[in-house]
């Protein structure tokens, strides 16, 4: 990554989109903290992430971010329950308290897999598996949700619930969204757009908070750009 | 912990055949390593336990280093020694009885003659009876026969046993007063042997000499400037002087070879386990490498991801000890009369 300079503000919901080996993915783990920038800082709330130790950055990320990635978002051996139940089980937390066994329900209601709980990653669809690993993303309530390409291996109708559901964590549940995709119906959904060459920011495309994603605008604007 | 201690067990469970040939072996490794260290501590138990079997309480035993053996002038010097209380000769032959023309063709088995003073034999060794009566003071043609050799020749109180002896004495028949109780410490290497007064003994084969003796010391002596004494005083033949501590060093010294081959061996099955654990862990680690970045993206520090893995390392581990040391603990135990024999023959070595 080269020059990049830029922030998200609280509540928002930033795409980033460019061709494969832009950079978008290496972003999205420089802002999560899981990789470290050779140069240059990386500020979450307020804390300089890319400066903090590593059990500091992880504990920050336990905290204050979810996680959805295209593949291998869910442990195999464990249940739907308790692959939700992750980030409390890893912070050393009974997940079997009752607010926090509240918490894992309402995620689970929340993707519409509820009563799914004992079922293995195995045993459910693709779409399902994704939705798990939405539930686990959303279930301690982080402030910052990273999405690298959610839907990338989804058909239409489930990458829409999935985009749907992110999008109500922004615009209702007050949370910052930010997605890596390279499909502009995806992209649409964000209030911004930055598109990334060659690991460096090309353009900034702002749609602004709309309750309809229709895709055309951003298409519009991309081909402006030759894109 | 108990969320990472679950996480590791399943794991393990995820992949039953692996985890399963993997604890197999580490418990054939602990097994072997356990059999090892057992067999080696069984072998210096067996050496101590053959040396106190065979010399009791004596505290300095004078061998005969050759064939003619020790003469009356060497055992009244050790008798006048300072500092030696009890001097108990022996006379240790190997023969064989005549057998009875009535019993068959079948080829005599040897047997072990030991000739004894009874009173100072007393003195030193204990030497308990199953049945019968104990070896008079004045001497006399009868015998003490082991358990084995009573159980295997048909021999009961009264019975006659007559032993080959030199070519000028002959044969001789000897009434069999008692048998001796089946306990560690029979000189003979397969039980078969017979206590004998020291003067039928010595007339049975043609000799006034004996083949060793062993001295009970005074309270308060020194072993060593007894020794010294002794070695001023004995020259009409050549003898070795040992101590039982020497005696165990030997035997201890004469199986060295032995007891590396068996750590050699307990060291390579160590590998052998830590290898597999190893193995087991590099393959599991690199299967789960997308589990692993997931669960650090989730907030799973470094060190809760080490200890995933050590925790797996553990559970097999434990299992495989578990499922290894007791068949490993066993085998030496399940070969102690073996190991008896072992020390038999040590005895009968060393003598």
């Amino acid at each position: 990554m080269r020059g990049i300079s830029l922030a998200v503000e609280p509540g928002e919901f930033v795409a980033f989109m460019g061709p494969s080996g832009s950079g978008k993915s290496t972003l999205l783990h420089l802002l999560g903290g899981l990789d470290r920038p050779t140069s240059g800082d990386v500020v979450l709330d307020g804390a300089l992430v890319s400066r903090l130790s590593d059990d500091a950055a992880t504990k920050l990320r336990r905290e204050k971010t979810g996680f959805v990635f295209q593949f291998f978002n869910l442990v195999p051996l464990l249940s739907v329950w308790e692959n939700v139940a992750l980030p409390f089980t890893i912070a050393g937390e009974d997940a079997r308290r009752g607010e926090h066994a509240a918490a894992i329900r309402a995620a689970l209601a929340s993707v519409d897999l509820a009563g799914k709980e004992r079922n293995r990653p195995d045993q459910l669809s693709a779409g399902e598996q994704q939705r798990v690993a939405l539930a686990r993303a959303l279930v301690r309530r982080p402030a910052l949700l990273l999405a690298d390409e959610p839907t990338g291996n989804l058909d239409f109708a489930t990458g829409t619930e999935i985009l749907d559901r992110l999008w109500r964590s922004c615009h209702e549940g007050g949370q910052t969204v930010v997605l890596v995709t390279h499909d502009a119906k995806a992209a649409a959904y964000a209030d911004r757009v930055y598109v990334l060459r060659d690991g460096s920011l090309r353009d900034e495309i702002r749609l602004g908070r709309r309750e309809d994603h229709g895709a055309a605008p951003l298409i519009a604007r991309l081909a402006d750009l030759g894109l | 912990m108990r969320a990472l201690d679950a996480l590791a067990r399943r794991t393990l469970v995820a992949r039953p055949l692996r985890t399963i040939l993997t604890i197999v072996g580490i418990a054939l490794g602990v097994g072997v390593l356990v059999a090892a260290l057992v067999l080696n501590a069984g072998l210096d138990a067996a050496a101590e336990q053959s040396v106190r079997d065979q010399l009791g309480r004596t505290d300095l035993r004078v061998a005969a280093f050759e064939e003619r053996g020790l003469s009356r002038a060497s055992l009244a010097a050790m008798a006048t020694t300072p500092g030696v209380a009890v001097v108990a000769p022996e006379l240790e032959r190997r023969t064989y009885p005549v057998p009875d023309p009535l019993a068959g063709s079948g080829l005599p088995v040897p047997v072990t003659v030991i000739g004894v003073d009874p009173a100072a034999d007393a003195a030193l060794h204990d030497r308990p009876l199953a049945s019968g009566s104990p070896l008079p003071a004045g001497g006399g043609d009868v015998v003490l026969v082991s358990d084995a050799l009573a159980r295997a020749d048909g021999l009961a109180i009264g019975a006659s046993i007559t032993l080959n002896g030199s070519v000028e004495s002959g044969p001789r028949a000897f009434r069999v007063s008692g048998i001796l109780a089946a306990v560690p410490g029979d000189p003979d290497p397969v039980g078969r042997s017979i206590l004998m007064p020291l003067q039928a003994a010595q007339a049975l084969f043609g000799t006034d000499a004996v083949s060793r003796a062993d001295l009970g010391l005074t309270p308060g002596s020194g072993v060593a400037a007894v020794t010294a004494a002794l070695e001023s005083r004995l020259s009409a033949e050549p003898y070795t002087l040992t101590t039982p501590g020497e005696l165990i060093a030997d035997l201890r010294a004469s199986t060295a070879d032995f007891r590396a081959m068996i750590a050699l061996v307990a060291a390579v099955s160590l590998f052998g386990g830590a290898f597999l654990i190893f193995n087991t862990l590099a393959m599991t680690v690199a299967e789960r490498a997308h589990d692993v970045g997931l669960l650090r993206a989730a907030g799973m520090t470094r060190r809760q991801v080490t200890l995933l893995v050590l925790i797996s390392a553990g559970h097999l581990g434990v299992a495989g000890v578990a499922l290894g040391w007791r068949p490993g603990w066993g085998s030496p135990l399940r070969s102690r009369r073996t190991c008896r024999r072992a020390g038999a023959s040590w005895r009968s070595a060393s003598s």
